[in-house]
């Protein structure tokens, strides 16, 4: 159990080490691009501070800090903010063309779909847990999953070998 | 979503955003988030604009306004800093004004995509032709790469000179628009009567200098990383190139077309095919029907792939030689450390260390030392994904050098292995 009040010094340093690539990588994958996930980022670890959340285990903190970065990305695409930067693709070159076609079509689907291929193919995160972390119904985030993956059923065929 | 997981994976936090995230948190006051700083700076931008308006308005009795004397209007980026170059051994009186930018830029050749992609190195005779001004003083290596009809689609090449300063040089036909990702205007500058666009951006450790121009039809961009000698070099290089001309680069031919195949088959072909058709398996799991077969042939990849289908489930089946790449991904079954998905709970992107994680998301076992046990050790099922419920399994396996490469769903582990073990006498 850790509180505001008793983290020690180097314990939001050990924290930011600890999941500002999993923080990053999701941001990158809602806000398909650089610049936003940069600034999502840093809220973050500043919403992190300002709350100090008592978190019961390591799942349990890996699980609100990715529900916060969601929440933060789904609050900056609802602005007008948003900045108009290059796609995540030119940031982030593929490797190959078959990873491009992919990335170029995952990136095309509509957010919502977006964030639970990240939770489940990426994160590895159960239908269940991601109903958790995105405050929907486990049943909506199996429909979100079921339709994103026949958006993606010709690439993916290519993708898994 | 194996690529899916490559791509994200090969996104990570960079120092500089990590400084920024380490200074955002332990400076307490800015407790505000970006959204509202960018709010502030807006309504901090019109409240100046609005005194300066008053103010001038104000000190001038008939209403009208002059701009001061020397002053058109044009405003100068506050993150745009000219650095000025002569470089000393062209002897030439032209200066590169390199404009200061704000991050990376796009460009990469990964990103590119190449019809029928193939390359080949110039020789050096060649490269002289290219490069006439530049091959007396330093060392230079090119290649070219083409379409799959042969049509030539850029010249990369990279230029040392004595000092170790490295330059890579790419020319193609028309504009590269080198600039496209950088979100400051760069400063264009005159070298010989040829505009040439110059920027950089910094790093932790280096300036990281590009330039781009058209000669006659023919597009240049140049990158060097390091400190002003890496501009400087840069700089001088950018005047032997214009001082040298553009190259005809209709006369850049290949000197062969490699085999290309991109084909459907079926899957008596596919069994047929003489690299591969040997490690397409016979008997397959009882509901499983053939879907399709594809063979890739190209200069990087080589491959046999075979899926059956049955309902949402499948097993995919790659057959390859075993690359240098693959070779980092084999693993002794007695490491399990490397392959056995028991051991780290989901989500795996928090319990495999990142040091293991693409073995351990696609390990490579001899198939000397398969076991039903170690297959029982790949297979997982997840039972709430709005998907069937049955084994996932992703592995490769190595006959002598043929690689295949298993992606499953829905069949059982000791199928699986029967599978993977009728292979075992075709080596």
């Amino acid at each position: 159990m850790i509180g505001k009040s008793c983290w020690p010094e180097d314990y939001i340093s050990k924290l930011v080490i600890k999941h500002e690539n999993r923080v990053y990588r999701t941001a990158i994958s809602i806000m398909k691009n650089r610049a936003d996930a940069e600034d999502i980022v840093q809220d973050v670890f500043i919403k992190v501070m300002q709350k100090a959340p008592n978190f019961e285990s390591d799942e349990h903190e890996s699980a609100w800090l990715i529900r916060v970065t969601i929440n933060m990305c789904r609050s900056r695409l609802r602005t007008a903010w948003l900045r108009r930067t290059e796609p995540l693709i030119d940031t982030y070159p593929a490797q190959t063309k078959e990873q491009l076609n992919l990335i170029e079509h995952v990136m095309a689907l509509p957010t919502k779909y977006r964030i639970v291929v990240h939770l489940f193919y990426y994160e590895g995160y159960s239908t269940k847990e991601i109903s958790y972390i995105t405050n929907q119904k486990e049943s909506t985030v199996r429909s979100l999953l079921t339709r994103a993956r026949q958006k993606l059923k010709y690439v993916l065929k290519e993708d898994e070998l | 979503m194996k690529l899916y997981k490559d791509y994200i994976d090969n996104i990570s936090v960079d120092d500089n955003l990590h400084y920024k995230i380490m200074a955002a948190v332990t400076s307490k006051p800015r407790y505000c988030s970006t959204l509202i700083r960018r709010y502030a700076t807006v309504f901090a931008c019109l409240i100046v604009m609005l005194l300066g308006t008053l103010t001038v308005a104000k000190l001038l009795p008939y209403g009208t306004i002059t701009p001061p004397k020397n002053q058109f209007g044009v405003i100068t980026p506050s993150n745009t800093k000219p650095s000025i170059t002569s470089p000393n051994d062209t002897q030439s009186s032209y200066t590169i004004v390199f404009t200061k930018v704000a991050g990376n830029i796009s460009y990469d050749k990964g990103k590119i995509r190449i019809p029928g992609h193939f390359w080949e190195e110039l020789p050096s005779e060649v490269v002289s032709a290219l490069f006439p001004e530049v091959t007396g003083s330093r060392t230079l290596e090119a290649t070219a790469n083409f379409t799959g009809d042969g049509t030539l689609y850029n010249i990369e090449s990279i230029c040392k000179n004595n000092n170790g300063i490295i330059t890579n040089i790419t020319i193609q036909k028309g504009t590269i628009a080198l600039d496209k990702g950088v979100s400051d205007k760069p400063t264009t500058s005159d070298v010989y009567g040829i505009p040439v666009t110059a920027f950089y951006w910094e790093d932790d450790d280096h300036n990281h200098y590009y330039a781009s121009f058209e000669l006659n039809g023919v597009g240049y961009s140049l990158n060097a990383s390091g400190d002003e000698t890496a501009k400087d070099e840069l700089s001088a290089l950018v005047g032997f190139l214009i001082k040298g001309g553009a190259p005809d680069l209709d006369a850049i031919t290949p000197t062969a077309i490699p085999e290309l195949r991109e084909d459907a088959l079926t899957l008596d072909e596919a069994r047929s095919d003489t690299d591969f058709g040997a490690y397409i398996p016979i008997n397959i799991p009882a509901g499983f029907n053939f879907e399709s077969s594809m063979r890739f042939k190209n200069q990087e990849r080589n491959n046999l792939r075979v899926t059956w289908v049955n309902g949402m489930d499948y097993i995919e089946w790659k057959v390859s030689y075993l690359m240098p790449d693959d070779k980092p991904r084999i693993t002794s079954t007695e490491q399990t450390e490397n392959y056995d998905l028991s051991l780290y709970p989901i989500p795996h992107a928090q319990s495999v260390p990142a040091e293991l994680r693409k073995i351990v998301t696609d390990p490579i076992f001899r198939i000397e030392e398969l076991t039903r046990e170690v297959v029982m050790t790949r297979a997982y099922k997840v039972n709430d994904a709005g998907d069937t419920s049955g084994y996932r399994m992703r592995f490769s396996v190595l006959y002598g050098d043929i690689l295949v490469v298993v992606n499953i769903k829905g069949a059982d582990p000791e199928s699986v292995y029967n599978m993977l073990l009728s292979l075992a006498d075709t080596q």
